[in-house]
């Protein structure tokens, strides 16, 4: 077993481990720390897998953002965390350490060049064995760039190992054959806008009669609406 | 990585992601199983991409990048104002659509 592969299972094993985390944890600090875990591994899975463009999305969006959001959330909710000091211990400790051995694993297995990566067990459709002379080479064949590199927007040259997985590839499907889900999912993020914007917006409340004030004799400034916390509602 | 096992480990953070929506009580940790099931999805499909050396998928895994920031999005919303209301996060309380 080649030391890549070796890590996919152990990036795959540390991300079922941090889901285990997640249902099992009581409280919801730590279940999100096991969630943190598990998104921090999948990244790491998705760059062994040549996924480059998606290995930075998912820690970008999902370590980055999503889990963000939730432990805001946690800590807006004012949650009291009635863990242990081992516990504590080990959610301060663990998630960076797994962040860290991740971000290792990558230095270290990523500075290969993509040419070179081995392709999946059985997988015969690898354009460019090693040492072969590989009639569908999109190196040699296809009219280049100036710098000799795959030209990624040829549709053939798709799943070449040099271009498998990078920004240019998955952004010449993207706007390729796959816009309408693009724009679909614009249209998503607008309409997952409006609704989180009118969900935690409070209602304004109707003014009603205002009661009548003597007025000052002298207006020296105009009357500063001093903001009250409303009263919460309850039901 | 043989294929089967890239489909096994999915299927294994799958069924994780939903036994915790089926037993757990906390909203919170109910949402964040469905982010476990949608990321399941993603490893899934990232290793079909990788065996059949098509980038297509990873078009399909950014579509459920999107949908899965909308829905925490506009889940943490409703979190935050059924807490307002209710002042609890059991979803066995939640019962405003009950018939």
């Amino acid at each position: 077993m080649d030391p890549t592969t070796a890590m996919l299972y152990l990036m795959c094993a540390l991300a079922v481990l941090g889901g285990l985390g997640t249902v099992v944890l009581k409280h919801p600090v730590h279940a999100a720390l096991s969630l943190l875990g598990t998104m921090l591994a999948l990244g790491g899975a998705y760059a062994l897998f040549q996924a480059h463009l998606l290995a930075a999305l998912q820690i970008i969006i999902y370590a980055g953002a999503i889990i963000i959001l939730v432990v805001y959330v946690i800590m807006l909710l004012d949650l009291r965390a009635d863990g242990g000091f081992w516990i504590r211990l080990g959610g301060i400790v663990a998630v960076p350490a797994l962040g860290l051995f991740v971000l290792l694993c990558l230095k270290l297995f990523m500075s290969v060049p993509a040419t070179a990566a081995p392709a999946l067990a059985g997988d015969d459709r690898s354009p460019c064995a090693a040492g072969e002379v590989c009639e569908t080479s999109c190196v040699d064949l296809k009219d280049n760039d100036a710098d000799g590199l795959t030209d990624c927007s040829d549709p053939d040259c798709q799943s070449h190992d040099t271009c498998f997985g990078t920004t240019k590839a998955v952004g010449a499907q993207l706007l390729g054959p796959y816009v309408l889900p693009f724009e679909v999912a614009s249209i998503l993020l607008l309409a997952g806008i409006v609704g989180a914007v009118l969900l935690t917006g409070r209602k304004p409340r109707d003014p009603g009669p205002a009661p009548a004030r003597p007025a000052p004799a002298v207006a020296l400034a105009p009357p500063v609406e001093v903001w009250k916390p409303e009263p919460e509602e309850d039901d | 990585m043989p294929l089967p096992h890239v489909l096994a480990f999915a299927f294994l953070l799958f069924a994780i992601g939903a036994a915790g929506v089926l037993l757990r009580k906390n909203v919170l940790v109910v949402l964040m199983c469905i982010e476990l099931m949608l990321n399941s999805v993603n490893l899934a499909f990232v290793g079909f991409s990788r065996h059949f050396g098509d980038s297509g998928s990873h078009v399909m895994v950014l579509m459920v990048f999107v949908v899965a920031a909308v829905e925490v999005g506009v889940g943490m919303a409703i979190v935050v104002n059924m807490y307002r209301r209710r002042r609890t996060l059991s979803v066995d309380e939640f019962t405003a659509l009950k018939g």
